[in-house]
C-alpha cells in the first residue's frame, strides 16, 4: 500500500479547476516530485494532502486513511514545509521549534533535546536566541524544515524548497534532504528546478493545467523523450535560415528556444556535419530533465 | 472535548508565550485608558454629578470602567492580534500542518481574548481596592467570573469581524461605529434609563450591556431582573459566537 494514494483526485475554485482528475501513488520510503510551471496545480495538490484545502472529487488517502475524515491523526504524522513563509516571527529560532513542539503534544524535555538536535543538522545552533528578522532567507527556510522535523514525521511534503534562495544555500538544504532520504522518510517535493528534480527525486509527475501529463523515473523519462544526448547550438543573428536548413537535413528532432536550437538523440557524428554552420557555440552534453521540460513547454505546457 | 481543550490550550499558550516577554508595553496599553478615564472622568465630572443612585459618581461607574477594560483589551487583541496572524504572518497556516484545526485555533484565539480581558479588568479591581472604591469583597468570583464569561462572547464577537475585515483600514471603522458607542450607550458613565427604550434595546443585542449590569449589580446591588437576563445571553451568545467564528475564519483561510 502507498503512503499516499490519489485517484480521479480534483480541486475547483469557483469555475476554475485546478487539478484535474490526477492520480498517483507514492511508495514508503520514496521521494516524489510535482514538476510544472506556475499555476500547474503543484501546490494545489500537496495543500489537498496535508489536508488544508478539502478535495472537491476524487480519492485521497495518506496512509491508508481519508484526509478531509482523520486529519489529525494523519497530521501527527506530517512535515511540511510551505511555500510562503509561516514560521512564527513573534518567536525566536529555538522557541519556534519549541511551541511547534507543542502543538504536536510532545514533552518538553523531548522537545528540547530534539529541537538542539535538528538546529546542529541545519546549522543554525549559533542562532537558536535569534529572532527571525535577524537570520537570512536561506536560514529561515532550513528553519522551516527543522520545524518541519520537529514531530519525526513519516511524511514530508515540500513546497519549491529552495525557491528564491541562492546556489550556496539550495546546495546546503538538498544535502540535508538527501540525508532525510537516506532515513527513508517519504518526501513530496514541488519544484521548477530541474536539476532539483533530478538530484533529489526517485519519481516525478510532471504537471500542467491540472493534469499529469507523464510520470516515471527522471532519468527514463528524458531518455523516452529526448534522447540520451543533446547538442545545444547557439546561432548568431546572420545566415540563421542557412543554418537552420543544414540542421534540419540532419533529420534529427531538434527544437528552437529563443536563439538556441536543441538537437535531441544529438550523435557525436552529427557534430561533423555542423562545422561552418555560422554558430556563437555548441555544446555537446547529456539530456537533463531541463531538455524534456523545454520540449513539453513548446508543446503543451503554457505558462 | 479533553483532546479539543487541550489544543485550544497550545494555541492560548503560544500567544501567552509571546505576551510574556513584551507583557510591560501590553499592559500599559489595555490598563492606562480605563485608568485615566476613571479618574478623568470619575474625579473630575464627580464634582459636578455628586451622587447617582445614591453612590458618589467614581463608584457608579467603577463596575462598568472593569468592563470597559475587558472590552478594550479583548477586541483589540482579537482584531488587529489575531488579524496579523491570520493574515500578514499566517501564523494560523503554519499551525494547520499540525494536529491543530481551525475550530482549535479559533477557541484558543478566543480564551486568550478573553484572558486579555480579564487581565486589564482585574488590574483595574486591585486599583479600585487600592483607592477604597470597592468594598463588595463576598462578590469578587462572580464579578471575575462575569469578565471572563465577557471577555469570551466579545472576543468572538471581534474575531467574526475580524474575519470578514478586508485590511487594517476597517478597524478604524470598528472602533468608531462599534465599540464607541458600545462605551457610550450601555450604561457605563450614566445610567441607561436616560436613554429611549427602543435606542438601548439595540445595545441589548451585544455583550457589552449585560456585562455592565452583571457587574453593577455584583458591586451595588439593585434589581435582579436584568443581569439574570444579561447571564442567559452570555451562555447562549457564547456557544453561538465560538461557533460562527470558527465558521467564517474557516471561510476566510479555505477558500
Amino acid at each position: 500500500m502507498g503512503v499516499v494514494e490519489a485517484r480521479q483526485l480534483e480541486r475547483d475554485f469557483g469555475a476554475f479547476r485546478a487539478v484535474d482528475g490526477i492520480a498517483f501513488n507514492i511508495e514508503e520510503g520514496e521521494c516524489y516530485g510535482f514538476l510544472g510551471p506556475n499555476g500547474a496545480g503543484k501546490t494545489t495538490t500537496v495543500r489537498m494532502i496535508q489536508g488544508l484545502l478539502p478535495r472537491t472529487g476524487g480519492d485521497l488517502t495518506v496512509f491508508g486513511k481519508d484526509i478531509d475524515r482523520e486529519p489529525v491523526s494523519i497530521k501527527a504524522d506530517l512535515g511540511v514545509v510551505s511555500q510562503e513563509n509561516n514560521l512564527d516571527r513573534d518567536l525566536t529560532v529555538r522557541q519556534n521549534l519549541l511551541t511547534y513542539a507543542r502543538y504536536f503534544d510532545i514533552e518538553p524535555e523531548v522537545a528540547q533535546s530534539r529541537a538542539d538536535e535538528l538546529l546542529k543538522f541545519l546549522h543554525l545552533d549559533g542562532k537558536k536566541g535569534d529572532k527571525l528578522s535577524a537570520i537570512s532567507g536561506g536560514m529561515q527556510r532550513r528553519l522551516a524544515i527543522a520545524r518541519a522535523l520537529i514531530n519525526g514525521p513519516r511524511l514530508m511534503l515540500l513546497d519549491e524548497p529552495t525557491t528564491g534562495l541562492d546556489p550556496q544555500a539550495r546546495h546546503m538544504i538538498w544535502a540535508r534532504l538527501r540525508s532525510l532520504k537516506k532515513q527513508k522518510i517519504t518526501m513530496i517535493l514541488t519544484t521548477h528546478y530541474m536539476e532539483e528534480a533530478e538530484r533529489l527525486c526517485d519519481r516525478v509527475a510532471i504537471m500542467n493545467g491540472g493534469k499529469i501529463l507523464m510520470e516515471g523515473k527522471p532519468s527514463e523519462l528524458v531518455k523516452d523523450v529526448i534522447g540520451e544526448e543533446v547538442i545545444e547550438l547557439n546561432l548568431g543573428d546572420e545566415n540563421r535560415q542557412a543554418a537552420l536548413n543544414r540542421v534540419r537535413a540532419l533529420g534529427a528532432a531538434y527544437e528552437m528556444h529563443g536563439d538556441t536550437v536543441y538537437i535531441y538523440n544529438g550523435r557525436h557524428e552529427m557534430l561533423s556535419a555542423l562545422v561552418g554552420i555560422g554558430h556563437r557555440s555548441v555544446l555537446h552534453r547529456k539530456a537533463t530533465l531541463e531538455d524534456l521540460f523545454l520540449k513539453l513547454a513548446g508543446r503543451t505546457l503554457v505558462d | 472535548m479533553q483532546k479539543r481543550l487541550l489544543r485550544a490550550f497550545r494555541m492560548w499558550q503560544r500567544n501567552y508565550d509571546v505576551f510574556k516577554s513584551v507583557y510591560l508595553a501590553s499592559i500599559v496599553g489595555n490598563i492606562g485608558e480605563p485608568i485615566l478615564y476613571l479618574f478623568g472622568i470619575g474625579v473630575g465630572l464627580g464634582v459636578l454629578v455628586k451622587e447617582v443612585n445614591g453612590i458618589s459618581y467614581v463608584q457608579f461607574i467603577a463596575p462598568g470602567m472593569m468592563a470597559a477594560a475587558a472590552m478594550n483589551a479583548a477586541a483589540f487583541e482579537c482584531t488587529f492580534g489575531a488579524y496579523t496572524r491570520m493574515m500578514e504572518q499566517k501564523v494560523y497556516e503554519g499551525i494547520l500542518a499540525t494536529p491543530l484545526s481551525i475550530d482549535d485555533i479559533v477557541l484558543g484565539e478566543i480564551l486568550w481574548g478573553a484572558t486579555k480581558g480579564l487581565i486589564s479588568s482585574g488590574i483595574l479591581l486591585v486599583i479600585l481596592v487600592a483607592f477604597g472604591l470597592f468594598d463588595a469583597y463576598a462578590e469578587i468570583p462572580l464579578i471575575l467570573l462575569n469578565m471572563a464569561a465577557f471577555g469570551i462572547a466579545m472576543s468572538a464577537l471581534t474575531l467574526t469581524i475580524t474575519a470578514l475585515t478586508p485590511g487594517y483600514e476597517f478597524f478604524n471603522y470598528f472602533f468608531t461605529l462599534f465599540l464607541t458607542p458600545m462605551l457610550l450607550f450601555t450604561g457605563i458613565y450614566f445610567p441607561a434609563e436616560q436613554l429611549p427604550k427602543w435606542f438601548y434595546s439595540i445595545f441589548l443585542a451585544f455583550p457589552t450591556a449585560h456585562a455592565v449590569n452583571i457587574n453593577r449589580y455584583l458591586f451595588h446591588g439593585g434589581s435582579a431582573t436584568m443581569p439574570l437576563w444579561g447571564a442567559l445571553f452570555m451562555a447562549v451568545s457564547i456557544p453561538c459566537g465560538i461557533w460562527l467564528a470558527s465558521r467564517m475564519v474557516r471561510r476566510r483561510l479555505i477558500p
